[in-house]
């Protein structure tokens, strides 16, 4: 866990008690004032609207995550059946920007909107998701973080804050959140309004273990940026 | 490992189960979410929204150990998603107004004073890192135990004591006066 010895040396009740003490009186006057309107019909609506969407995405991808299982197995004969990792795939795949890996999956929608689904993504898929988002349209830079890195170490190195305009832009590129069925995180891309020279930045950030199920992705978040021009170099090209 | 009788009972299968899950805990959630983003409308949102993601995967979070802090963790990784996405538009400025709550428009004195109180600590929970923030938020306003806020962000128990210890640490240096007089009125 990376954990300094000392760190749980300093742990004692003494802390929990004084959290405790300092939040207590807020957690009350919460409790008092504070509960959930939203009917269930809405919940559940939303609910069966997500997984309905993810269904058809999962039928639909299907048939390239096929295609693209035996092509990688002709391109990379050590690549085991049932892994398949995003770089295992055929160059020649890639131009379809329907796809369906184990770590992700791509898949075009009518309005010309790419849809993107991060699921039991690792950092050996970084490459692939890249390329694909590349030959989508999407000028991209992906990266990850792992786990008690700091969720927010990326989004304050020198440089790294986005200007207004470029705040506007993203909000055009991305639509978030998209069909992710409770489990896996999808985000839905729009190339037409990605500026000329624009970069966008993807991260990953991981959790330490599978927090849902056995099928769950490990990742803990993702977040994005849009960059108009240079990216910083801590993004572009982060220390090790 | 996939269990097939899991598997076969769904959502619609087992409405019952759902709404009253949604029932029990949807206060708690919404309260332990409204801590960690210190503002109504989005703490309802956002855990509206991880609530209709607990929905489409019911079939399996229905097993889960702790569902409560499964919502609660997709409602405040929704939320990092959308504060990156905003993080321009959506800002606490020290000093500024409070974040709203219900009640604290009264003209009562304390109660304006609690509402002040409140703001500063959901602003210094904001301060924390985000993983100390799940953790003090899991444990202290939706009142898990060590062992089940471990075994639900994937961490041990000392991990999470040492998150606590730092929280309670930095929360003293950002509530000065506030932390120490609030532990002690308790």
């Amino acid at each position: 866990m990376n954990m300094r010895s000392d760190d749980i040396l300093h742990d004692t009740d003494e802390n929990s008690a004084a959290l405790r003490g300092a939040l207590g009186a807020t957690a009350d006057r919460l409790r008092a004032n504070v509960a959930m309107d939203r009917p269930l019909h809405q919940i559940t609506a939303r609910g069966r609207r997500l997984r309905n969407k993810r269904r058809c995405a999962v039928g639909t991808a299907g048939v390239a995550a096929a295609a693209t299982i035996a092509l990688g197995a002709v391109g990379l004969p050590g690549t085991a059946p049932g892994t398949v990792p995003g770089t295992a795939q055929h160059p020649t795949a890639a131009k379809d920007p329907n796809v369906d890996l184990a770590g992700f999956s791509l898949q075009s929608e009518p309005d010309g909107t790419i849809v993107v689904t991060i699921k039991q993504f690792e950092s050996e898929d970084v490459p692939a998701l890249q390329r694909y988002l590349d030959e989508a349209g999407i000028n991209a830079i992906v990266r990850t973080m792992q786990p008690n890195g700091g969720v927010l170490e990326p989004l304050t190195c020198p440089g790294s804050q986005m200007s207004s305009q470029e705040q506007a832009q993203l909000n055009k590129v991305l639509e978030l959140p998209v069909d992710s069925g409770g489990i896996d995180e999808a985000l839905a891309l729009d190339p037409d309004a990605m500026p000329a020279g624009a970069t966008f930045v993807l991260f990953v950030h991981f959790s330490p273990v599978q927090l849902n199920s056995p099928q769950a992705g490990p990742f803990a978040s993702v977040l994005f940026g849009l960059y108009d021009g240079a990216v910083p170099d801590c993004i572009a090209s982060p220390a090790p | 490992m996939r269990n097939p009788d899991v598997e076969r009972t769904g959502p619609e299968e087992r409405p019952e189960d759902f709404a009253s899950f949604y029932e029990q805990s949807r206060d708690a959630c919404l309260r332990a979410v409204y801590a960690a983003v210190g503002d109504a409308t989005q703490a309802e949102d956002l855990t509206a929204e991880a609530y209709a993601r607990a929905f489409a995967a019911w079939r399996r979070l229905r097993r889960h150990p702790a569902p409560r802090a499964w919502v609660v963790r997709v409602a405040l990784n929704t939320g990092v998603s959308w504060w990156r996405k905003r993080r321009r538009e959506v800002s606490w400025e020290p000093g500024g107004p409070p974040p709203d709550l219900r009640g604290a428009a009264s003209t009562d004195g304390s109660e304006l004073l609690d509402a002040q109180i409140d703001a500063r600590i959901f602003a210094a929970l904001r301060g924390l890192p985000q993983r100390q923030r799940e953790v003090v938020v899991l444990r202290f306003f939706l009142d898990l135990d060590t062992e089940t806020t471990a075994r639900t962000l994937g961490i041990s128990a000392g991990t999470v004591k040492s998150h606590v210890s730092r929280a309670a640490s930095a929360l003293r240096r950002a509530l000065g006066t506030d932390f120490e007089q609030e532990s002690v009125s308790r």
